[in-house]
């Protein structure tokens, strides 16, 4: 882990600042000004209570929304950095099949046939292979959200962004998808920042961990110095779950 | 399969359908010959008529003639709906500006539009197209916007953080939310397209099938009507089972198969 | 944080109405088509094209002359009559086919055959069968409409949700109840729509019929605009003919649709 201090800066946010103003011009400070360098191959976890600007913040690194104020800097900071959402629904087109929706996403510079050799690729890594020709509806709720992180992989972008993506799913479901990500995640050291929750989630997969408290600054982060595989009952996942818990009611207290 | 196709068959011989066309015939059977009146001819003398006419071929020059109508008219009213429709789902300011008048435009009957179109231009080819356009757009309009304004931002969204062009963003994700939008637009639209090219037709015409209808009413030919009611609704058919049907099920089958609801 | 609004009071609630209803686009709408249609006419110079004035003119004259209300009365007493015969028959059908495989196979076709064919049929052959009279419109707007009326009213059987029937059928209500609780509840959006539908079809096939075989109503009296070669006169009657649709729709089915809505969540304004 030593290594990472030395490890590129992948996304690199400054002073970001987010105002809504409502119909009535009434004004919601959403992000008051956050910093935070994320670097090549982490895995980032989120965690803030609902209405904290999570999603807020990485649409704005997404650019689905415009920032108030501040930097984003994403890959070299070169505008051609390609970046990945997963939402909380997969957001397939339902009227393509599952390659088609993959091949949906080639960007520009990419030639026909590398993309493809790139969908097989990443469509057997989340094991979709025998389903190329189905259309979403198709398949389950599972399913679908797996086309969706292939498609996010298959371009290979700078950054993936993960929204609560297993929310919608089933509490087994979401287990396995949990342990096939982390499992994706081994295998491309793919620079994550994921959103969640669910504190068990975060604990499970990040290897850095973020609070948000109620303003939408960040009030804690952590680095999480456990051995994978992390299994619930092991002594010091459970000694580190405890403790995130305990300081994350310790800032909602503060509210 | 030999007896799932005895099984097709059956169905379709024990259907509730011809109970009820054999009980209309037969109560327009008694009436004919109790009645014994021109105007309620029997159901035998239709069928001959109809049966004429088409072994003649003497529908042909006036289903052509209408047909050539119907199809630059509603052409048109296309093209002006679907951009009508388009502005008023895309902005606001259109959406208020030509909604009332879209409303209107729904409301009058196609008469209105037809005895207008006829005495400005008597018997030109703008007669029934004006006539076509004013009465069917709103039809195509009001259910493009529906489609724009049912759009899933969330794709759109999607599309955006991979950077997707425009362009790709038109042909993947609009244009195929759009088409069913579309389909049921041009099924309203093109039967209004031929309701009211019928009406101009009786006004103002000197063929056609609108024209034949007149000719009949004008001659109390009751039998006359009816053939000529079931060339049209014939044609109506055709157009739907052969290319409206077969496009829409083309252009849906990605959806997930519901039970025929008609 | 969102803060609830402090009520306004009554005097800006009129204030805000007023000022709504004439700061409005519509009659930005209004005023520039009325402009298009003026300086159109006077630009194509054809003898037969109205200006919006010559309208006007000859809406004062049918407004003068007092034929108006007659005429509208012959008219609204026929749509009346047939309308209301084709609710009554098409609520019957309708929840026949709903509920009924075999009913629906039997009417099936009918339907479909009722809605494809065009109001002029119906109009001219009940003036070819029953000639001048009460009969012949009734006829016509009956056959017309009774078909849209059906569809909608199958569409709301079939929604009705079988969860719901499934919870009374466990607290034993009984079936008076079962039905105002619940099937007239669901159906009354689907007849709502029925009505709206069936109504505007009925208007369009009265005026179908009294252009072809009456001797009032406002049908007969754009027929007899047409024999004089008035366009003018054409669009005035056509005019109040839209006046009177928009007064029915916002001054009675609108209503009457919020009434029966009330319950629900959110108004989806759709057109």
């Amino acid at each position: 882990m030593t290594s990472k201090t030395k490890a590129q800066i992948v996304v690199q946010i400054k002073n970001l600042v987010k105002i809504f103003s409502d119909e009535k011009e009434r004004e919601h400070c959403v992000l008051p000004g956050i910093s935070l360098n994320v670097f090549e191959g982490t895995f980032l976890t989120i965690v803030g209570p609902s209405g904290s600007g999570k999603t807020t913040l990485l649409n704005i690194i997404a650019g689905l929304e415009e920032k108030t104020s501040g930097t984003v800097k994403i890959g070299g900071g070169a505008d051609g950095s390609q970046l990945a959402y997963v939402f909380q629904s997969a957001r397939l087109l339902p009227w393509l099949t599952v390659e088609e929706n993959l091949r949906f996403v080639k960007p520009e510079n990419t030639t026909e046939e590398s993309f493809k050799e790139k969908i097989h690729h990443y469509l057997s890594l989340v094991e979709l292979n025998d389903v190329t020709r189905h259309y979403p509806h198709q398949l389950s709720g599972g399913m679908q959200q797996r086309v969706g992180i292939a498609r996010a992989l298959c371009i290979e972008p700078a950054v993936l962004l993960m929204d609560e993506p297993f929310s919608h799913l089933d509490e087994i479901t979401a287990e396995q998808m949990r342990v096939e990500l982390l499992r994706i995640w081994e295998d491309t050291k793919q620079t994550i920042i994921f959103i969640t929750h669910d504190m068990q989630e975060a604990v499970t997969l990040g290897d850095r961990l973020i609070m948000f408290n109620f303003r939408g600054e960040i009030a804690e982060d952590l680095a999480v110095d456990l051995h994978r595989p992390r299994k619930f009952s092991d002594r010091s996942f459970i000694e580190f779950y405890a403790q995130s818990v305990e300081r994350f009611q310790n800032i909602r207290k503060k509210e | 399969m030999r007896v799932k196709i005895a099984r097709t068959i059956a169905n379709f011989i024990w259907h509730p359908r011809w109970i009820a066309f054999s009980i209309i015939l037969a109560a327009w059977q008694i009436v004919a010959v109790k009645r014994n009146s021109r105007v309620i001819p029997q159901p035998a003398r239709v069928w001959n008529e109809f049966w004429d006419l088409l072994s003649n071929f003497t529908f042909v020059d006036d289903l052509w003639a209408s047909m050539i109508r119907i199809v630059l008219g509603f052409g048109v009213a296309f093209l002006v709906g679907t951009s009508v429709g388009i502005l008023m789902g895309s902005r606001r300011t259109w959406n208020e500006f030509l909604h009332d008048l879209v409303v209107f435009g729904l409301a009058l009957p196609g008469l209105v539009y037809a005895l207008i179109a006829v005495m400005l231009f008597g018997q030109a080819l703008w007669a029934p197209v004006l006539a076509i356009v004013l009465t069917s757009y709103p039809f195509i309009a009001v259910n493009v916007r529906e489609g724009i304004i049912a759009l899933d931002k969330n794709l759109l969204d999607m599309a955006k953080t991979y950077r997707i062009k425009k362009r790709k963003q038109l042909l993947k994700i609009i244009i195929p939310s759009l088409l069913p939008f579309i389909f049921s637009g041009i099924r309203l639209g093109f039967s209004m397209s031929w309701k009211v090219n019928t009406l101009v037709e009786v006004f103002g015409s000197t063929n056609g099938v609108g024209w034949q209808i007149r000719a009949s009413f004008d001659t109390y030919s009751v039998h006359g009507m009816l053939a000529w009611t079931l060339i049209f609704g014939g044609t109506m058919l055709l157009i739907e089972y052969r290319i409206l049907t077969p496009a829409e099920r083309y252009f849906s089958r990605w959806r997930p198969k519901i039970d025929g609801i008609i | 944080m969102i803060i609830p609004n402090s009520k306004p009071n009554k005097k800006n609630l009129i204030r805000s109405f007023l000022q709504g209803f004439f700061f409005n686009r519509r009659w930005i709408t209004f005023v520039v088509l009325i402009l298009c249609w003026h300086f159109f006419v006077l630009a194509v110079d054809i003898d037969l094209l109205p200006t919006p004035g010559r309208v006007l003119e000859s809406l004062r004259e049918i407004m003068r002359s007092g034929i108006f209300f007659g005429q509208l009365g012959d008219s609204m007493v026929r749509i009346g009559l047939g309308f209301s015969l084709a609710l009554t028959l098409g609520i019957i059908t309708g929840v026949l086919m709903g509920s009924r495989d075999f009913w629906n196979k039997f009417f099936q076709d009918l339907i479909v055959l009722g809605l494809s064919l065009p109001g002029l049929v119906y109009a001219l052959l009940s003036v070819m069968i029953f000639g001048i009279g009460l009969t012949a419109p009734v006829a016509a707007i009956t056959a017309a409409s009774l078909p849209f009326i059906a569809v909608n009213v199958r569409e709301g059987v079939r929604s009705i949700d079988k969860d719901l029937l499934d919870m009374c059928r466990v607290y034993k209500i009984d079936r008076v109840r079962l039905i105002r609780q619940i099937v007239l509840p669901t159906l009354i959006p689907f007849i709502m729509a029925a009505s709206r539908i069936g109504f505007t079809v009925a208007w369009k096939v009265a005026v179908l019929t009294e252009v072809f075989g009456a001797s009032t109503g406002i049908g007969y009296q754009m027929r007899y605009q047409f024999q004089i070669f008035s366009v003018r006169g054409i669009v005035a009657w056509a005019l109040l003919f839209g006046l009177v649709m928009l007064v029915i729709e916002y001054g009675a089915l609108i209503p009457m649709e919020r009434y029966f809505n009330r319950w629900r969540p959110t108004i989806e304004k759709v057109v």
